[in-house]
Parts: structure tokens; sequence; C-alpha cells
């Protein structure tokens, strides 16, 4: 996926607030692309955009799927009708899980997959095999715990195939531990998909520990790339080369802050 | 003690009041029949038919004019949800309507509309209508932009979004309008059988304060509230049952 001069900006309070200027940027289609910054800087609003639930400036979202290039210009709807936006399948995990209340986990899994489709049923058991949510099919949302809700929601984005993950800071409402946790499953799951996935978080650990590729999102565009596919996981967020990375982030993002000061 | 027993006590507290205030005799007994008499009424019009018969023609009002009104809120709600510029044509003159009392309009709806069932169902209509629409143009106004964007994000139809997130959303406030309605419709009946009514506990009360039988104008006001209790707890466990994700 490649992204090509994209500009988003909002009036607040009767001013314009530049959130993405001439943003380029070139994501893997089958690895784990983490786009890192500060709060305010643009990220979540750079997911929705892709995700088709607010519309660009300007600019581009191009997608580069199998031999054929689908261009997909911006402001027209992903996923939606038309032959050339069904060429690509997103599915999004919000930062909370959003999940339907009144759905049991099952059903909340398969609410994207059509009623008519058949192996709806083997689906949804490999699902709930991958995301550790075996038994507990009946459950309501409210029954589970922040984790589990989580897992439901991932399991539920995986569930209508999608080629590409849209993730806004998932794992950031839960604990430590947990966070860990889901990250290493995330990385299972990315192994065994083999999705493309685009994963927005302000947590530099968590790049660190999942990013096959970390991209620095800083004043509206594109700071610095840094390439971490040939780093192994589970990774050592120790290891003398990941933490020489984490100093020249911190800094990369420090440094802007003071020309700003 | 439980709930229940509670209950009871405090009834039984209000009985032995009233049991004593009739042996302090200052009042007679035509004001202030004892328990005793009242229960002795009960008990013949319980017997005899008559009370059920009332009971009957009473509860298929409210039913009808309940029914009436739901549907009316229904898609008067919906629409103020799903289409606020419409909304705004006809929201003036119910927001004026809600503020006039259904028995203000006895005089015309008998003119308009003879003494028949037509007048008395209009009164319930218009007594339970109010609280049910503002619940459930609350409810379906309220739905939860954020599950709206997953409905968004896997491709779904407006009408798939109103169906499978928008009214999922909206069930608990419709439930919640729908009982209150529903005690409003209860509450109108006296009003409703003002208008030449032959029969219904309206009519009871009515017609025993005609023949100065104070002893059955309780057994009237009595029933009401049973009745009204009674439709009130099916509601409860309607709603109870909608909603028990929410509990478990």
């Amino acid at each position: 996926m490649r992204i090509n001069d994209l500009c988003k900006s909002y009036q607040v309070a009767g001013r314009r607030l530049d959130v993405l200027k001439n943003l380029r940027m070139e994501a893997d289609n089958s690895g784990i692309t983490v786009v890192l910054g500060r709060s305010g800087c643009g990220k979540t609003t750079l997911l929705r955009l892709i995700a088709g639930l607010e519309q660009a400036d300007s600019g581009q979202i191009i997608w580069e799927k199998g031999t054929g290039g689908v261009r997909v210009p911006s402001g027209e709807r992903l996923g939606g009708e038309g032959g050339q936006a069904a060429a690509v399948r997103l599915g999004v995990i919000f930062q909370e899980p959003r999940l339907m209340p009144w759905l049991t986990t099952a059903d909340n899994i398969l609410f994207g997959v059509d009623k008519k489709e058949a192996r709806r049923e083997e689906r949804l058991a490999r699902l709930l095999k991958l995301t550790g949510l075996e038994g507990f099919e009946k459950a309501y949302p409210g029954q589970l715990s922040g984790g589990m809700q989580q897992r439901t929601a991932l399991a539920r984005a995986l569930a209508c195939d999608p080629d590409y993950l849209l993730m806004d800071e998932p794992f950031a409402a839960l604990d430590y531990f947990t966070r860990r946790q889901m990250q290493k499953e995330l990385v299972q799951v990315w192994r065994k998909e083999k999705k493309g996935v685009l994963f927005v978080t302000h947590s530099i650990e968590e790049a660190l520990a999942i990013g096959t590729k970390i991209i620095i999102l800083d004043g509206g565009g594109c700071r610095k790339e840094y390439d971490l596919a040939d780093h192994a996981y589970p990774r050592d967020l120790l290891d003398p080369d990941l933490v020489y990375i984490k100093k020249d982030i911190i800094e990369q993002i420090e440094e802007r802050e003071e020309t700003r000061l | 003690m439980n709930r229940v027993g509670k209950t009871a006590a405090g009834i039984g507290v209000l009985l032995a009041v009233w049991q004593l205030a009739v042996m302090s005799g200052i009042w007679s007994t035509y004001v202030l029949p004892p328990p005793s008499k009242v229960a002795n009424s009960f008990l013949v019009m319980a017997g005899n038919g008559t009370l059920w018969k009332h009971i009957l023609v009473s509860m298929r009002r409210v039913l009808t004019g309940f029914g009436i009104a739901f549907s009316l809120a229904l898609v008067c709600g919906i629409v103020a949800s799903g289409l606020p510029k419409l909304e705004e044509y006809y929201g003036g003159f119910l927001e004026f309507m809600r503020h006039v009392p259904p028995i203000s309009l006895i005089a015309l709806l008998i003119l308009w509309f003879g003494i028949g069932e037509t007048s008395k169902i209009i009164i319930i209509v218009l007594a339970s209508f109010f609280p049910m629409y503002l619940n459930i143009r609350k409810g379906f106004a309220s739905a939860d932009r954020k599950l709206l964007e997953v409905g968004e994000v896997f491709g779904l139809s407006r009408w798939q979004k109103f169906c499978r997130i928008i009214v999922p959303c909206a069930v608990p406030d419709v439930l919640v309008g729908m009982r209150i309605g529903l005690g409003y419709s209860w509450r109108a009946i006296i009003g409703a059988e003002m208008i030449a009514a032959a029969s219904g506990l309206g009519y009871l009360i009515l017609d025993a304060q005609q023949m100065s039988r104070s002893d059955r104008v309780i057994v009237g006001i009595i029933t009401i509230g049973m009745v009204g209790i009674l439709c009130d707890r099916i509601f409860q466990i309607l709603i109870q049952r909608c909603r028990s994700y929410e509990n478990k």
C-alpha cells in the first residue's frame, strides 16, 4: 500500500488545523507496519482515512495487490460497492473492542459474515481456536475481560478474510501483562494468517515488539522509517540493536518538540 | 424479611389504621366504609362475575388504545431520529399537544366522534402516546456512533445498519417507553370511561359514586391498581429478558 501526498485538516473552534500534510508513506502488504507518534500527531486520522471512515482533502491511497495494481482515489469508499473498491478487503480493529453488547461472542465474530455463506461454523471454530476463545462462544461481551473482548474484535475482523488489518491502538486500554500477551498473540496470528497489518500506537516498546517496519509520524508527515524485518520474534527489547533504535526514536520525537519550542 | 413480607406488613399497617379510624366513629360508614365491608363487596362482585366483566372491558380499551399509541409513537419516533428534517414539521404540534390534558378534549371528542368506543380509545391514545414517543425517539437517536462505524467498516447498507445496529440499540428505551405508556393508559381509564360508558372499571367507580356506594368505589380503585401492577410486572419481566445480556 502506498500513500501519496495525503492531506487532511479539520476546523477546530473556527481555526484550520492541518492534521496530515502531504503525507507520503509505504506499507508492506505482508508485514506489520507500525505507525508511531505522540498523541495528536494524526495516527488515528490516517487510519480512519485508510478505512474509509473519513475523506481526505487531497492525495491518494494506492493498493497494490498481487500482480495488478489497484488504485483507490481518496474520497472513494473502500470495501463498498463496485468491483474496483471490492479489490481490497479491510479489517479494522479500534481502540475499544466495539462489540455489539446484545450479541454473543460467536455472533459478534460472525457479524460481518454473510448469513448465507457456507462454512460459517467451520470458520467460527477456526477463529475461536486461533484467538483462544474456545468455550466462550455463548458469552456476552459484558462477561468477558478486556483482553478477551479485544480478541473477539480481532476474530471479528479476521472473519471476513480481509487482505489487510488496520489496528488503532487496540491494546492501549489493557494492563501491561495482558498487553504483552496480546502483542505475542498478534504476531502469532499474523504469522499464520499472512495478512498485512497497519498498527497505530504511541508506545515505542509496542512498536519495537511487533513491527517489521516502524514509521514515525510527526507534524503531519512521515519523519523517519526503521526496518526491523530482520529481527526475529519473540524480541528481547534489551537487545542492543533495539535499544539503539529506541533511543533514536525518542530523540527524533523530542528533537521535533524542541525545535517547536 | 423479604420484599413481599415488607409490602404485606405495610399494607397491614394501612388496613389497621383504616380500621381504627372507622372504629373511632369520627366519620360515618357512608364516608369511610370499614375494610370488611369493602372486602365483602369485592368478594360479591368477583363471585357474581361483574368485576371480571368490568376488568375485561377496560382491559380491551386500554390495550387497544395502547396498541394504537405505540404504533403511532414508533413511526413518529423512528422518523424523528432518522429524518430529523421531517420531524421539524410535526414536532412543534406534538410539543403543543403534549401539554394539553387529554380530559380537556372530552367535549370536542364527543362532538366529533360521538359517545362510542372511538372517543374513549382516543383519550387513552392521547394519554399514553407521549411517554412512548419521547422514549422511542431517544432510543433510536442514541445508537452508539462507534458501533455504527463498525457497521460502516463491514460495508453494511443504511437499511442493514438500521436493522442490525440501530434497532437493537433502541430496544431497551422502547421497552421502557412501553412500560410507562401502559401505566399511563391505565391512569387514563377513568377519564375515558367518563364518556357515557356502560361498563368498565372507570364506569364502575363513577356509577358507584352516583349510587353513594363508597365501598364499591374503593373496590374499583383497588382493582385498577392491582391490574396495573400486574401489567407492569409482566412488562418488567419482558424488559429483563430483552436486556439479559447486561446483567450476566
